[in-house]
């Protein structure tokens, strides 16, 4: 009787279904390849994945030297880092650079995932942006139907009180398709356009004329009509704020490049300059020191030339 | 034979019978063999016929998370015996990397059709299916609106690859011909239906919904009742007729759903893709947690919860097209 094949199968067949053993090498192995991976890691500068691998350790217990150290190395680097970006960011968005400022908030989410401001403030842009593009949309449709609705059936209810051929609102819809901007501007001033679909259009054209100076590098002009474009149809989240305060950025540093080149040959330009470049960003730092540089030199002329 | 033999072998088959991997069987938390644990990641030992989409099923929810153990791990290689970290909350909540960002794209359909596609906005079931199965062999992930909200309102990382279906208007070819496609594959979409239309001859009934629906692989959502564009008319004479017409556009909706359906939508998408701070405004109001338009673009874990970007997708379009309007990635030098 030859029972050593059923019993050969059985053993397999129990090896099979036991659970497998506790072994001090897979776990030796586990703890060398995450050090090593995440050593790796820290120096191409993936910091925040390097942390992370470094934590898994963490589960064991107590953890060893090597692995305490790194990890409290990690996170004092990213924090230092993360304070600097933050510091960069915040001068970017003041002086009108939110493409650089959204860079150094992506910067900051790779390093610290979740971190509450850096997805405010990137969520704030990406509305920024979409909000423009549907407050586009939504002009151009809204310019289609008023041109629809007398004639067509369109599935829009009829106007509650069709303006007058000659109201103020047609006429400047008539410039309005012809682009000039400029000619629905000199009739507001003359007659009243205070309704909400003048107003529309109104900021339409002060809209349009913004992006021409803009063009020109005109910015003065261009903020002026981007403020007078708020001023007449209010948005909440308005996207021109972004616009404004990117303008104002662009010109609080021009004048702050001006006032520093004239500060040892033209002390009073230079502190009208400084004093132009506070007015358009206030959180305009370099700006606001070097005038305060420029007062003390002023009081230091002032006090020399009073003692001669 | 011998009795002892008989037993030998029968004792044996049993455990052979034991051992074997069962293919209709997902593993459980019974199954897995956690060595150690705190509260940020669990470390398992991997037993005979486990990998790591095993352990993403039993303690991230799906197989298709196993991307977020492999971030952690340096060795990839799912060896019986070998230990493996889980997280147990997301490691990278934002999505962000040294090397740029993962994006969601959003699809969206309207019409279908058994042959050939009759207009743009029609797609053959034939054209659907091999934009389905190219999902599919890709390992796309497909997601609900549901999950869209956790990755944009409660920090759930973007999946690797990941996109979603979405169907707008509620014309009965979704049924008809879309519906048994998404079936046969397993698919999940999320169909928004103007509520208007619902019950025409053209449309889908809340019967047909319903089916759809108790399914779980569809989510019926609100595209407004009456499909006019969200975005502001000459015939809202004030303020106030336009904020009341968008109340009620997405209101009346709402109050339909309940009464079909047993429940208000959760999510909005704007009739034409027409939106305006007044109406996104408005849908989070009445309590809308995301609502899309039809304007293409990236939707990265930061974008606007009100704005989301999605891509229509056209009869002329071929698989190298929509290859193209999957992107799950935005390079960009974050170091």
């Amino acid at each position: 009787m030859n029972v050593r094949a059923p019993l050969l199968a059985v053993c397999l067949a129990l090896l099979a279904v036991a659970p497998v053993p506790v072994s001090a090498a897979a776990m030796d192995d586990f703890v060398a390849a995450q050090k090593a991976h995440a050593r790796e890691l820290a120096g191409q500068d993936r910091l925040a994945d390097a942390l992370a691998v470094w934590r898994t350790l963490l589960p064991l217990g107590r953890p060893d030297g090597e692995t305490s150290a790194a990890i409290a190395e990690l996170e004092r680097t990213i924090a230092a880092r993360v304070k600097s970006l933050e510091s960069r960011a915040r001068q970017a968005y003041s002086s009108g650079r939110s493409g650089d400022g959204d860079t150094y908030m992506l910067k900051i989410l790779a390093l610290q995932p979740g971190h509450a401001d850096a997805l405010k403030r990137l969520r704030r842009s990406q509305s920024v942006v979409a909000r423009r593009q549907q407050q586009e949309k939504s002009d151009n449709e809204y310019r289609t139907a008023l041109r629809a609705a007398p004639s067509t059936g369109s599935h829009s209810a009829p106007l509650a009180d069709p303006p007058g051929e000659d109201s103020p609102y047609v006429q400047l819809l008539a410039l309005e398709e012809r682009g000039d901007y400029a000619a629905m501007l000199t009739m507001a001033d003359q007659v009243d356009t205070s309704d909400a679909d003048s107003a529309h259009l109104l900021r339409g054209a002060h809209t349009a004329l913004a992006q021409d100076a803009e063009r020109r590098g005109d910015l003065v002009g261009a903020l002026e009509h981007l403020e007078a474009a708020m001023l007449l149809r209010p948005l909440s989240d308005d996207p021109l704020v972004t616009r404004c305060a990117e303008l104002r950025g662009r010109l609080s540093t021009d004048w702050y490049r001006k006032g520093a080149q004239l500060i040892n040959s033209d002390l009073p330009g230079a502190i009208a300059a400084l004093e132009k470049a506070v007015s358009y960003n206030p959180y305009n730092n370099n700006a606001r020191r070097k005038l305060d540089q420029a007062h003390t030199l002023q009081r230091n002329l002032e006090r020399i030339e009073g003692r001669d | 034979m011998p009795s002892v033999v008989r037993y030998l072998l029968a004792l044996s088959l049993l455990a052979v019978a034991a051992c074997a991997p069962s293919p209709t069987r997902d593993p459980t938390m019974a199954d897995m063999d956690v060595v150690a644990k705190d509260e940020r990641y669990a470390l398992v030992r991997l037993q005979r016929n486990q990998d790591f989409t095993d352990l993403a099923h039993v303690f991230l929810g799906h197989r298709n998370e196993d991307w977020q153990i492999r971030e952690v791990n340096a060795d990839q290689s799912a060896r019986s015996g070998q230990i493996v970290a889980v997280p147990l909350q997301p490691v990278n909540s934002s999505s962000v990397y040294t090397d740029g960002y993962r994006t969601l794209p959003i699809l969206c359909y309207h019409q279908f059709s058994a042959g050939e596609a009759t207009h743009q906005l029609e797609l053959s079931a034939a054209d659907f299916e091999a934009q389905l199965l190219y999902l599919k062999r890709n390992r796309y992930r497909f997601l609900s609106f549901a999950e869209v909200e956790q990755i944009m309102l409660h920090g759930r990382p973007i999946p690797e690859r990941a996109v979603v279906v979405t169907i707008d208007d509620g014309y009965r070819s979704v049924y008809d011909v879309a519906w048994p496609l998404l079936k046969k594959h397993g698919v999940k979409a999320t169909l928004f239906n103007y509520t208007d239309f619902i019950g025409a001859p053209a449309a889908m009934t809340w019967d047909q919904m319903r089916e759809m629906a108790d399914s779980g692989l569809v989510e019926i959502e609100s595209h407004a009742k009456s499909h006019t564009s969200l975005s502001r008319q000459p015939s809202d004479a004030s303020e106030s007729v336009y904020l009341a017409r968008l109340r009620e556009e997405i209101r009346g909706a709402n109050r339909a759903f309940e009464r079909h359906l047993g429940s208000a939508p959760r999510f909005l998408s704007y009739p034409y893709g027409n939106s305006s701070t007044e109406a996104s405004e408005m849908a989070r109001k009445e309590g809308m947690a995301l609502a899309a338009t039809v304007t293409r673009g990236r939707n990265p874990s930061f974008a606007d919860p009100y704005l989301l970007h999605r891509t229509m997708i056209y009869d002329d379009h071929d698989l190298a097209d929509f290859e193209k309007m999957l992107q799950t990635f935005k390079p960009r030098r974050l170091k």
